[in-house]
């Protein structure tokens, strides 16, 4: 996660660029791509891993949205199983460049919002367990994070982005504990009152560029 | 997990330090402003954590200076022992954002704003008078949207029959914003 981490921090300085010179009129490009997602420093520290996708609609030429889903399941030290629902926007802008070209980076920005479902669920329920056993919560978030995308063809991207997502909802958490009567490692589900929630999510996608859908046809 | 926030910031921060090919301001008189957000506080003395729902509006009234109104709708407070000391800790803030000058999209800014705080300690409802002060920026993207992120330190008693309850207070808002131009400027 470290090396992750330091790798995303200078991505944008590597693939920092000048040449701004090309400032097309990209408004009205549509994208449609698919993501896998990785979900840390949520629910008992355990790492979740999502697939989901996205469309993108530019504004501008330096201006970008992103309308994603994702489905991310977490499992819970082998004890409990988390599913998040994810859907939301972020506005993307590009600070450097804004050029799609082969072999280029395009770095980025983004902020938005997202509404999120939860749920998580005791993998197996011994008899005579009166705890909870499922849970769940709807919440919604605001999130921010950077990116890059690298063109790999002048119409497909591969795109990673880090973000930092806080979702106010009811509280849902699942802790591991050593239960004294079994002797064995047990987990206890509770639902809470409002609460705030954050994890960062890194994404990986895959975009191809579909269609304009309005301003000159021309690319 | 702090360190991780300090660490996507830090990113964010070395983006902006470098975004300087317009080698101009962005922001200019007749940018209004408005966001709404989550935001998490800590009410310092009491050890008290509250989450409030914020929004903000905001007008550039000259291209370094502008008058901003927030309003904080209090959703949920907890000391460590999990006691909710208060029913309800809503707050309302205008004043004035003072904006450091640069060469490009990022507007760093510093704000002083009075305020009031209408709360209720589980006893009586006091109207409480507050001062703040906002430390934090802006990114604005082409057109429309902006990122921001602030700090807001808010000092202020709550007093009544009941007792005097600290409202000195640290809120941190991040989020997308949006904005437009009131006034078309000459390039």
């Amino acid at each position: 996660m470290k090396n992750i981490l330091i790798f995303l921090y200078f991505v944008p300085l590597i693939s920092f660029s000048q040449s701004d010179s090309l400032s097309k009129k990209e408004s009205g490009k549509f994208q449609l791509g698919i993501r896998s997602t990785i979900s840390a420093f949520s629910d008992a520290g355990y790492i979740g891993m999502g697939s989901g996708g996205q469309f993108r609609l530019k504004l501008g030429s330096r201006l970008n949205t992103d309308w994603f889903g994702d489905y991310i399941t977490t499992d819970i030290g082998g004890l409990a199983k988390r599913t998040d629902y994810h859907i939301g926007w972020s506005v993307v802008f590009y600070p450097f460049n804004n050029q799609i070209k082969k072999g280029k980076f395009t770095p980025y920005i983004l902020a938005g919002h997202c509404f999120d479902y939860t749920e998580v669920k005791k993998n197996l329920v011994q008899v005579g367990d009166t705890s909870l056993s499922f849970a769940s919560r709807w919440s919604s978030a605001v999130q921010c994070g950077l990116g890059t995308h690298y063109n790999l063809a002048d119409n497909f991207d591969i795109s990673l982005t880090a973000q930092y997502m806080l979702h106010l909802g009811k509280d849902v958490n699942a802790t591991i504990f050593n239960n004294e009567i079994t002797g064995q490692r047990d987990i206890r589900i509770q639902k809470g009152d409002l609460g705030l929630d954050g994890h960062l999510l890194i994404n990986l996608s895959l975009n191809v560029y579909i269609a304009k859908l309005w301003g000159n046809k021309k690319r | 997990m702090k360190k991780l926030i300090v660490i996507i910031f830090l990113s964010i921060g070395v983006i902006f330090a470098q975004a300087q090919d317009d080698n101009k301001q962005f922001i200019h008189k007749g940018i209004l402003r408005a966001t709404g957000t989550i935001s998490p506080g800590m009410i310092l003395k009491e050890n008290i954590s509250t989450i409030s729902l914020h929004g903000n509006l905001e007008y550039y009234i000259d291209n370094n200076i502008s008058m901003r109104g927030d309003i904080f709708y209090f959703l949920k407070a907890k000391d460590n022992k999990g006691n909710n000391p208060f029913s309800f800790n809503h707050s309302l803030f205008t004043g004035a954002s003072y904006h450091f000058k640069t060469k490009n999209h990022f507007d760093p800014y510093f704000a002083f704003q009075p305020g009031i705080a209408y709360a209720n300690n589980n006893s009586t409802t006091q109207i409480s008078p507050l001062v703040s002060s906002v430390l934090g920026f802006n990114y604005y993207f082409e057109r429309w949207f902006h990122l921001f992120i602030e700090g807001r330190y808010i000092n202020g008693k709550n007093i009544s029959e009941a007792g005097v309850i600290s409202l000195s207070e640290l809120r941190f808002s991040f989020g997308l914003g949006f904005n437009l131009s009131v006034i078309k400027t000459k390039n």
